[in-house]
């Protein structure tokens, strides 16, 4: 048996076994005047055992896996995108490889920034597919006092072409949307979403599968009080 | 001449056997030219499951079986329980398929096959039908054909000579003058009908646009080849049979009557001088320098005989390799797995091993002059292949590198350990701010270990000392290293050199029996047995696998297809013996649950089942 041969058994072997989910938590908290603070939070540590075994092999089930260096200049790569697009400051990048627990915190001074922030990392990392063609994801409208989430990122067709392998991963990933006022909610459009006992704040919940399958998705059009 | 003699009688023996028995032998309809044959005895498997049982399954009624298949079988005018034959020729232009199978009603077989299309008589007076662009069914009154064509597209792009005849422009011209097989005869007639046959569509042999005129070379393509296959059933009832493979002594040798089933491959330069020309990669270029070598004489073939017994189903494989070579794989194998590994193997929780006992020294001084006929192929290494053997010679030291690592090992998998693992998540508040707790959660991971035999003491604890060195681990009182190879990963390695033996192991469990030098419960006399006599051994307890593989509560089919597992799978093994003259015997068995009448019983139940399970 080759060494090359056994190495990859000895940590392939665990894979067969673990567990294997994540979740991905949005939040947004909106001023008044349309300024806020984004942070996204993607949480691995359940699947932290696999995630160990998965970073000693070069490629698991097709996909090439990512060395730890490749890991962190990628979002090196997007604190630095962040950092160039306009109306986005404060940008703050928490990398903890022991628990898989990555997330990213900017400040923006409207929502227009963080919408062309993400075209801009669609734009360099050919994503159009994974994060549909729209290119309003977040809308605040003053007058009428209403926040907008286009939410629908659906792969259509594509997701029958996913390897069941895949889809079983991300059936267990929740997407968590979380959005944060001071003034209170009035109205919601989509009924799956939560409102606080504050009314202050919307909170919603996603499988991932769902939203890339086209079965859900977490768009929302919230009004508040005026 | 003594030889020859026996081999003649042998297989008149046999022709006159097979004719008086069961009339029509269908062996002698297949070509001596077959590549690969796979045989089935209908009756052997009829005796043990009836047409009756098979239709009660529910597979037979599903939407994705034909409208043939939903009709009782018993229903298609063949003889179930005479013996099938499945071929498939290669040459360089084209591959059938065949399917032989004997009528026993051929009013019954002709009224369903009459429903796939119109029969039709061909020069000779036998009936066909062309069931599509690229198969057809022919018979007589005791039996039929079915084959199926496929060109190789290759032939008619690349060759230079066949794509001016049929007008295709050369999009890369590559010299194959040395190697084309063409079938002149086939080929003679083929152009000469294509005419006939494509009627007006065929004008212009010239024909030089290459981009879009896609689809009427593909006709062309299809109508060769259906061309083709129809002279190919001609040849087929008339076949001589001389020109068959009854009289491949080796062949019908194989054909074990006690067998369900059997797979033949018999090796010939012919074979791989056909799949020269559908690839054209650097891995072609050793395959094409394969042609002629000594490793694929005529006279090596490959046999799987299937037995599907009352307690288990067994594959017996035979292989043959160059008996100018036997010597050298000899001296390969020529070692024995180190007696003092089964002392570190608890067999409570015992769920599967590999081991293997090569001679690493051997292997590395053979290698070479196995590779020699591959070199001296190769176009830019022919000349130099013997310095290039030397110069391997000198940089290696066989001798060292064969005490370092003797060629003996085993890896074990000897429980599946169920541990609690820390993760975090979130809890909200009424604002939904959230705030990080950890919480544990169970985790199954298999407890190994790997083993193998070491004659230099010395270097290996170099070895481990480069890594601890290094910071890849670090070095215990007890004399072992840990590694955890990334920080914060919850599994470790741990590392040792002890009596001759390198061990690598993921648990402290199975450390301590390391350490201890001895387990409470060994592996059983069978299990010692085997590792003792075999060159390899694959040992898989799928049953137990299953039964502590964790529970997948998500998804009700998996968990149903996992419930299931556990109940109706056992044992598998597999063992390869060492070579006794140019020949190596393997085989596998997987032993069935109780409960089952028999294994034909147990594997059609089973696709059934999971059939069912899957819908």
């Amino acid at each position: 048996m080759k060494l090359k041969n056994l190495y990859r058994t000895l940590f392939f072997l665990p894979l067969l076994f673990l567990t294997s989910c994540f979740d991905i938590i949005e939040e947004v908290n909106l001023h008044d005047d349309g300024s806020g603070i984004f942070n996204l939070t993607v949480n691995m540590s359940q699947s932290r055992a696999k995630l160990f075994s998965m970073l000693l092999l070069d490629s698991v089930q097709g996909h090439k896996v990512p060395k730890r260096e490749e890991i962190k200049a990628r979002l090196n790569e997007l604190a630095a995108a962040a950092r160039k697009t306009e109306g986005i400051k404060e940008v703050k990048i928490v990398q903890d490889f022991d628990n898989f627990v990555f997330s990213f915190h900017c400040l923006f001074s409207d929502l227009n920034s963080l919408n062309h922030l993400i075209e801009e990392i669609k734009k360099t990392h050919n994503a159009d597919e994974f994060l549909n063609s729209e290119t309003i994801h977040f809308e605040y409208n003053k007058r009428t006092a209403t926040y907008t989430r286009n939410g629908n990122y659906s792969i259509g067709d594509a997701y029958y072409k996913v390897k069941n392998i895949d889809k079983s991963i991300l059936s267990n990933a929740n997407f968590v949307s979380i959005v944060r006022f001071n003034k209170e909610v009035a109205i919601i459009s989509n009924l799956n979403a939560k409102v606080a006992p504050t009314k202050k704040a919307v909170m919603l919940r996603v499988n991932v599968a769902h939203i890339i399958k086209g079965t859900e998705n977490f768009s929302n059009k919230i009004t508040l009080s005026k | 001449m003594k030889q020859a003699l026996k081999k003649i009688m042998m297989v008149l023996c046999c022709y006159l056997f097979l004719q008086t028995s069961y009339g029509i032998d269908l062996q002698s309809k297949i070509p001596k030219t077959a590549q690969y044959v796979f045989t089935i005895h209908g009756q052997n498997i009829l005796n043990k499951m009836s047409l009756e049982e098979m239709g009660k399954l529910s597979i037979m009624n599903a939407p994705f079986m034909g409208d043939s298949i939903k009709m009782r079988i018993g229903e298609f005018g063949l003889n179930l329980n005479a013996t099938f034959y499945f071929y498939v020729e290669m040459t360089d232009s084209i591959l059938y398929f065949t399917y032989l199978f004997p009528i026993s009603d051929v009013k019954q077989f002709e009224s369903v096959i009459a429903r796939k299309g119109e029969i039709k008589k061909d020069a000779k007076g036998n009936n066909y039908v062309e069931t599509s662009s690229t198969n057809l069914t022919t018979w007589t009154k005791d039996y039929g054909a079915f084959i199926i064509e496929m060109v190789v597209s290759e032939y008619f792009t690349k060759v230079p000579d066949t794509y001016k005849r049929y007008g295709y422009k050369v999009e890369e011209v590559i010299d194959y003058s040395n190697n084309v097989m063409e079938d002149a005869a086939v080929d003679t007639l083929a152009t000469e009908s294509l005419e006939d046959s494509l009627g007006n569509d065929a004008v212009d042999y010239n024909y030089t646009n290459t981009y879009d005129d896609w689809s009427i070379k593909q006709k062309y393509r299809d109508t060769i080849g259906m061309i083709w296959a129809k002279q190919k059933a001609i040849q087929l009832f008339s076949l001589p049979f001389s020109e068959s493979i009854s009289t491949n002594v080796k062949f019908v040798e194989s054909q074990d009557k006690t067998a369900e089933g059997i797979f033949w491959f018999g090796s010939s330069n012919s074979v791989l001088s056909s799949l020269m020309y559908s690839m054209n990669t650097p891995s072609s270029l050793m395959l094409k320098s394969m042609v002629g070598s000594a490793l694929f004489s005529d006279k090596n073939y490959f046999v799987a005989s299937i037995h599907c017994n009352e307690k288990d189903i067994k594959v017996d494989v035979t292989s043959t390799m160059d008996p100018r070579l036997t010597k050298n794989y000899e001296k390969m194998v020529n070692a024995k797995l180190n007696k003092n590994f089964s002392k570190y193997i608890p067999s409570e929780n015992l769920l599967g091993y590999y081991s293997f006992a090569y001679n690493t020294q051997a292997v590395m001084e053979e290698t070479p002059k196995l590779m020699m006929p591959y070199l001296d192929m190769i176009p830019y290494a022919k000349n130099i292949s013997s310095d290039i053997i030397d110069l391997y010679a000198l940089m290696i030291d066989e001798e060292a590198i064969g005490k370092l690592f003797k060629g003996d090992g085993i890896f074990a998998v000897t429980n599946l350990v169920t541990t609690e693992v820390p993760y975090s998540t979130y809890e909200y508040d009424s604002l939904y701010n959230y705030t990080e707790i950890k919480k544990m959660k169970n985790e199954t991971f298999p407890e190994f270990v790997f083993m193998y035999s070491t004659e230099d003491v010395i270097m290996t604890e170099k070895i481990l000392g480069m890594f601890y060195k290094t910071g890849l681990c670090v070095k215990k009182e007890e004399g072992y290293y840990e590694s955890s190879l990334y920080s914060g990963s919850p599994f470790k390695l741990y590392l040792l050199q002890k009596e001759g033996i390198v061990f690598i192991c993921n648990t402290q469990q199975q450390l301590e029996i390391i350490l201890k030098g001895k387990v409470e419960k060994g592996l059983s006399k069978e299990h010692l047995k085997r590792l003792k006599v075999n060159t390899a051994n694959v040992f898989v307890d799928i049953k137990k696998i299953l039964e502590r593989f964790p529970n997948m509560t998500e998804e009700n089919r998996k968990m149903d297809m996992l419930t299931y597992g556990r109940k109706n799978v056992e044992i598998l093994n597999f063992t390869q013996s060492k070579p006794k003259g140019n020949t190596i015997k393997s085989e596998m068995v997987l032993n069935i649950p109780k409960g089952n009448d028999n294994s034909v019983k147990y594997l059609f139940n089973m696709i059934n089942d999971l059939y069912l399970l899957s819908k």
